[in-house]
């Protein structure tokens, strides 16, 4: 089954984060926050069944929704932009960080 | 041991300028001056003592910093000057070139602002003979001060000193040295080389030496390295450990941390008071990867490796990357407002984050930090700079970004005391000063300072994290341009103390201030304010802080009163009573006596907050008129402005001390006290005078009590006669 990673990155400052896969949680923290010296808070993996899937970010009362499709391993960066947005971008690449 | 001495460096193969090409610091580097080192300005041939041996100043030492040749100049001088036996003031200026080795340039940055030191410009005049010894004069000028000369003796070819210490985790062999032109993807104009990681350090101004003491350590193997254990590691390992602030770094070669592959390395240390003390290098990820294909995967290896331990502990200079260097609150500390370089061909990007990926990234790098990093690193005030000291990521914003090169404007931020020193729950007000100081008008929006559209002020209490103010209340009004003649200046004042981001300054401590007006072409930056506020002076100034520093008593500060604020009201009330010989019952008076001072609409709900969310119109709310209480208000306005007038007008600043005399004197007027209002103007004309305010501010002032008094002249004669 293909991999799922999803990255925690820019802007985050100590505030609650919840993911949520096709409605299920599977993530959930009190406190994350960015570590500006590798531009990164956390991280999460998992494996899905190939196909559509829905990723729902919860974070500073808002909230994203981001469906990839699943075909080989998708790596999905998310931050807070500096206005507050909720932003992601996707990779078939791991995230690296120094 | 020395690695090259810069002065005598020379590389090859560069299409640089031909100055450029030979790399030598014919003049640059650090230059101290003993004590007593003043001379005339005209004076050009002085004996001088001996050249000092070390880098250390002695206590009374001045320094010089000259950087106009050589390794990446950056044009620029800067210097320390000891003002008491704990503090130096640091000086920045921009040069350019005059005349064979004497420059000039407009001095940007004072740190502390505070200190009388008002000079704007710096010359400098270089003889850069070696056999007689290499001398600098440095003249001072402008701020209306007598010129002050001083000469400088060359010291070093460096303007800082650091210690690196390499430890590695066995078998893990660190990679300090590499062949620039081991690997074809690289810029046609590097200079073929072996580079060290001491040299980069070198060139980028630092005296380096390698710790002869490094340490390999054998852990278990398969195992990850947490931060916590690396900086266990550090404490044991790294001979010069001492989680004091110092010139000193250890770098750590390992196979992985625990966060996995992923990470090629980290300056993990941000625990506890010291930071950035240890960086550390993980050749068991990424960076040991090459690209498929590459046409030389040993040497792009090496170079990714040599490439992340520059990187780590460039962190460890409180560098940012290059993509976070417009990164400020709640992160870090943008003193001025920078602007982000992700296109950089530096050691603090990431290869992989510029166009075209790592290869365009290579294809363009030139193994060196940016301007703006070496002037960071080279002349930022050492606590920014130095591991250690100040907490990661803060300060790192000290560079200049966009500065006018010219500007035909100055701002500056500032307090109208002597001493910028508070009493402990005494409101910071500020002042803003936008002024002309080109020779010809200049058009600007009247109301800039008012709105501060455009104008970011940041503030920082010492070791802790800088915070941009944020005003509970922005004003959106008309832009109204406004023509300043050469000299002319527009004023506001601030209320520092709170905003948004709730209670900025409340506790002790010093606290530095900094303002940035942004234009079109570029940012215009006040010098730093570093003001202090004391302690408490007794338990009940304690208890009532408590109180005292909410978000809702701030609010009836920052709007000068409030009718349904209560409990805030309530508080105020309460250090009126309790603290009325402080300061801040001044400031307490004020809004509990404008809040009272005439009619007010307030809007009325009855009944209590329900829990079901309904508008004010859905529960019967309406807007009603109050009454004011104008003897109440006049009271309170009196005892607050023209009782102890001085220490009135100096903790208001002048700017508000004026615009609540006013007010008091409308109140007076309104009533019919003629006389008692132009007193009031009496008394703000003599106060401000004796302040050295504006004569055209007193002008206007005394214009208004002459008006008052011609209107009290009649009323007492007819009181006269009618008794």
């Amino acid at each position: 089954m293909p991999l799922l990673h999803i990255a925690l990155q820019e802007g985050f400052t100590g505030e609650p984060v919840t993911i949520l896969l096709d409605g299920k949680e599977i993530y959930r923290k009190g406190d994350v926050r960015t570590r500006t010296q590798i531009g990164r808070a956390d991280a999460i993996e998992t494996t899905h069944n190939p196909g559509p899937v829905t990723v729902e970010i919860q974070a500073r009362n808002t909230s994203t929704t981001i469906t990839p499709t699943l075909a080989e391993d998708v790596y999905l960066a998310v931050s807070i932009s500096p206005d507050g947005r909720i932003v992601h971008r996707s990779s078939a690449q791991p995230f690296r960080y120094m | 041991m020395k690695d090259v001495d810069p002065i005598i460096e020379q590389t090859k193969g560069t299409t640089d300028s031909d100055a450029d090409t030979l790399h030598v610091r014919v003049v640059s580097g650090l230059y101290a001056a003993h004590g007593k080192a003043s001379i005339d300005a005209d004076d050009t041939d002085v004996e001088l003592e001996p050249v000092a041996p070390d880098l250390i100043p002695s206590a009374s030492d001045e320094e010089l910093r000259l950087d106009v040749d050589g390794r990446y100049p950056q044009m620029t001088a800067s210097g320390t000057i000891p003002i008491s036996p704990v503090e130096r003031l640091q000086w920045i200026a921009s040069l350019s070139a005059t005349g064979p080795y004497t420059y000039t340039g407009g001095i940007w940055y004072k740190d502390p602002a505070t200190t009388p030191f008002a000079y704007t410009t710096v010359e400098i005049k270089v003889s850069p003979t070696i056999l007689l010894g290499r001398k600098a004069k440095v003249i001072f000028t402008g701020g209306g001060l007598a010129t002050r000369a001083r000469l400088f003796k060359f010291r070093s070819p460096y303007f800082r000193k650091v210690e690196f210490e390499f430890d590695a985790e066995s078998p893990t062999v660190p990679v300090t040295q590499i062949a620039t032109c081991a690997h074809p993807n690289r810029p046609p104009t590097v200079a073929c080389e072996d580079l060290t990681i001491q040299r980069v350090f070198q060139r980028s101004g630092f005296d380096v030496s390698i710790s002869p003491s490094p340490s390999a350590l054998a852990g278990p193997p398969g195992v990850t390295w947490s931060d916590m254990e690396m900086h266990d590691a550090m404490t044991v390992f790294w001979s010069r450990f001492a989680n004091i602030p110092q010139w000193a770094l250890w770098t750590f070669f390992a196979d992985q941390h625990e966060i996995g592959h992923d990470l090629g390395g980290i300056m993990f240390d941000e625990i506890g008071p010291n930071h950035r003390q240890g960086t550390a290098i993980f050749y068991n990820s990424f960076i040991s990867d090459p690209p498929p294909g590459d046409p030389n995967p040993v040497s792009w290896v090496a170079r990714n490796r040599f490439w992340t331990a520059v990187h780590e502990m460039g962190h460890a200079f409180n560098l940012a990357h290059s993509w976070q260097k417009s990164l400020g609150a709640p992160f870090g500390t943008p003193w001025i407002p920078l602007t982000d370089d992700t296109e950089a061909r530096s050691y603090m990007n990431y290869p992989f984050f510029v166009n075209g990926g790592e290869s365009a990234f290579f294809s363009d790098f030139e193994f060196r930090f940016t301007d703006q990093e070496l002037l960071f690193m080279r002349h930022a005030p050492e606590r920014f700079v130095r591991m250690g000291d100040a907490a990661w990521f803060d300060n790192h914003g000290f560079e200049r970004a966009r500065l006018q090169p010219s500007p035909s404007l100055s701002l500056d931020i500032r307090v109208n005391r002597a001493k910028p020193v508070f009493e402990f729950l005494e409101p910071v007000v500020v002042e803003l000063k936008l002024k002309n100081i080109s020779g010809a008008p200049q058009i600007v929006n009247e109301n800039i300072l008012t709105t501060l559209d455009g104008i970011t002020i940041a503030l920082k209490r010492q070791g802790s994290p800088a915070r941009q103010y944020a005003p509970f209340a922005q004003y959106c009004m008309k832009s109204t341009p406004k023509i300043l003649q050469p000299g002319e200046a527009l004023y506001a004042s601030v209320y520092v103390t709170a905003g948004l981001n709730g209670v900025d300054i409340a506790e002790p401590g010093r606290y530095l201030l900094q303002a940035a007006l942004h234009t079109p072409t570029g940012d215009i930056v006040t010098a730093p304010l570093t003001l202090r506020i004391a302690p408490p002076r007794n338990y009940d100034e304690e208890v009532i802080a408590q109180d005292f520093f909410t978000d809702e008593v701030s609010r009836v500060m920052a709007f000068d009163g409030s009718r349904v604020l209560g409990e805030a009201n309530k508080v105020l009330r309460e250090v009126v009573d309790r603290l009325d010989d402080r300061r801040v019952a001044k400031h307490a008076r004020v809004p509990l006596g404008l809040s009272m001072a005439e009619p007010a609409k307030v809007l009325s709900v009855a009944g209590s907050p329900e829990t079901v969310l309904r508008t004010a119109a859905e529960r019967g709310g309406a807007i009603k008129m109050e009454a004011g209480q104008p003897e109440r208000a006049t009271n309170e306005l009196e005892t607050a402005l023209l009782k102890n007038a001085d220490v009135a007008a100096e903790s208001l600043g002048h700017v508000d001390y004026k615009v609540y005399v006013d007010e008091l004197t409308d109140l007076l007027e309104g009533q019919g006290n003629i006389d008692e209002a132009a007193d009031a103007q009496k008394t703000l004309y003599n106060i401000l005078a004796a302040r050295g305010v504006l004569p055209s501010v007193l002008e206007d002032i005394d214009q208004r009590r002459q008006s008052l008094e011609a209107l009290g002249k009649p009323a007492r004669k007819g009181k006269g006669k009618g008794a």
